[in-house]
């Protein structure tokens, strides 16, 4: 981005104070707006999200002083009206449109086991039994038999299908994260 | 602010990833995620659903294609389709190799445990009862046997012909590779014996030799001015140490989005020392800045980097 509107320490906490008054909880809901801005910038396709995050509580921050006094809806819906400028305004300054991605591996054809693979066999050994039991179950049903499939696999969990796709995405999420530290790692141990 | 179902909220998620929404519709997912928590919690289940989709390969035409534009460009999502594919590949793997005798040995704990917790007189009657099939219907128990076996054989033929199908995917991955490769050698050689083409190198192709290691910068960064009449360029990475039997070369650029990537490449000795080619066609080059990272893979399956090589396509 072009304009760089350096955020000072006085802006800063003044939009901690309008976020809220409680010095803990604006904290944690600046950190939450800022994860929102950089998730809605990543699924516009920005390649620079976390930059164009930044520039929006940026902006928000320099204009803290009139908002404080004259906004007084949800402080999080305004950032998100500002961070759309600034998409726009990054579309404008980009030299050329993202470039498709080009493989020349066909999708899906496996070669050595990658290292999320190795990763992911360890970190399902680290599973509670009965997390890796419903995470196998889950994913095992077949494309075809998928939605009877897992209301079974609800019904036998003695749970609603809805609370079994919870848990599955708990279960997943976490797996997630382990394998990430565990790349993280080896990519660490390698340097 | 209007009330959504499950489904609603669903199918309006999976839009939105999938890049369908209308501007109006988009800002309105937008709005809900910076304030709504539950919503923002399904967007990011929906997230993993749709790479688990895209993993299994149930993810086709116009909707794989607009997957790919976002989740394969982002470097984040990205990491996410790579986790989908792991878990997919793990949980087809655990499926073929599982056989069904674990699965017995429960359902037989669990008829035992349901008998011990029934009264007195209905474990008696029950154990007369079985004493009759014992008695009077020993050829039934048999049969069943001689069924359950031939469940377990077939069982056992079916893992085995999954275990098959996935080692024949593997295998069908590796041959392309290696026919990639081939295909390039092939291209090589004939240009090579070209008469009008003494440089080896494809003769719609520009040669260049990059070194790995050079630091990033406006003064050493390799400047490639792309003729017209070139269809591309064809690098020459030098290996300061050749001690792997394949290499990977992905192309990026500065912020880390992969263009392009190419597996199953060897080395080949050069008059100037051991280098790896890769051929990159002029469609893929831009004018801009540009990274290629060099990974060995070595015998075991390990992959350890092998160079890293800058370079920009100068603009006209």
């Amino acid at each position: 981005m072009t304009k760089d509107r350096t955020l000072t320490q006085s802006n800063f906490d003044a939009l901690l104070v309008w976020l809220d008054p409680d010095r803990d909880l604006a904290a944690a809901k600046y950190e939450d707006i800022r994860a929102q801005l950089i998730r809605m910038f990543v699924y516009r396709g920005s390649l620079f999200a976390e930059e164009l995050a930044d520039e929006t509580i940026n902006r928000v921050a320099g204009k803290i002083s009139e908002l404080a006094g004259s906004y007084a809806g949800e402080p999080a819906l305004y950032f998100c009206g500002v961070a759309r400028n600034v998409y726009r305004e990054s579309l404008k300054a980009a030299q050329a449109p993202p470039m498709p991605v080009r493989t020349a591996d066909p999708p899906g054809v496996p070669e050595d086991p990658p290292a999320e693979y190795l990763c992911l066999e360890k970190c399902m050994e680290s599973l509670p039994p009965e997390s890796r039991k419903v995470i196998l179950d889950y994913y095992e049903i077949t494309a075809g038999e998928q939605i009877e499939g897992r209301k079974k696999l609800a019904r036998a969990l003695g749970i609603a299908p809805n609370a079994l796709r919870i848990r599955a995405h708990r279960i997943r999420a976490r797996l997630f994260a382990c394998v990430s530290r565990c790349i993280e790692g080896k990519a660490g141990r390698r340097k | 602010m209007k009330q959504y179902s499950e489904n609603d909220n669903l199918t309006l998620i999976w839009q939105y990833l999938l890049n369908r929404l209308s501007e109006d519709l988009r800002q309105n997912v937008e709005d809900r995620l910076m304030t709504d928590k539950i919503f923002a919690e399904q967007l990011r289940m929906a997230e993993g659903e749709l790479c688990d989709e895209y993993a299994a390969g149930r993810l086709q035409g116009a909707d794989r294609e607009s997957f790919e534009r976002l989740f394969l460009v982002q470097p984040e999502l990205r990491r996410q389709v790579e986790f989908a594919q792991a878990l997919h590949r793990y949980v087809l793997s655990k499926s073929a190799a599982q056989v069904g005798a674990g699965r017995r040995e429960s359902s037989w704990r669990a008829l035992v445990g349901c008998i011990r917790a029934q009264s007195f007189g209905f474990r008696a009657a029950l154990a007369a009862a079985c004493m009759a099939i014992v008695l009077g219907g020993g050829w039934l128990l048999l049969e069943v046997n001689r069924l359950q076996d031939s469940l377990d054989s077939l069982r056992a033929l079916q893992a085995q012909a999954s275990k098959d199908q996935l080692d024949l995917v593997r295998e069908l991955g590796a041959e392309k590779n290696r026919r990639l490769q081939a295909e390039q050698e092939l291209a090589y050689l004939k240009a090579k014996e070209t008469p009008q083409n003494r440089t080896g190198v494809p003769a719609n192709f520009l040669a260049v030799v990059l070194q790995s290691g050079l630091v990033r910068d406006a003064g050493s960064t390799p400047q490639i001015m792309l003729p017209a009449d070139k269809d591309g360029v064809r690098f020459e990475l030098a290996l300061e140490n050749d001690s792997f039997p394949r290499y990977e070369a992905v192309l990026e650029m500065p912020e880390g989005a992969q263009v392009f990537k190419q597996s199953g490449l060897s080395s080949q000795k050069t008059s100037r020392g051991p280098a790896v080619f890769v051929q990159l066609s002029r469609e893929i080059l831009k004018p801009q800045d540009y990274i290629l990272r060099l990974t060995g893979i070595a015998a075991d399956g390990s992959r350890q980097r092998a160079g890293t090589y800058y370079f920009r396509i100068a603009s006209k």
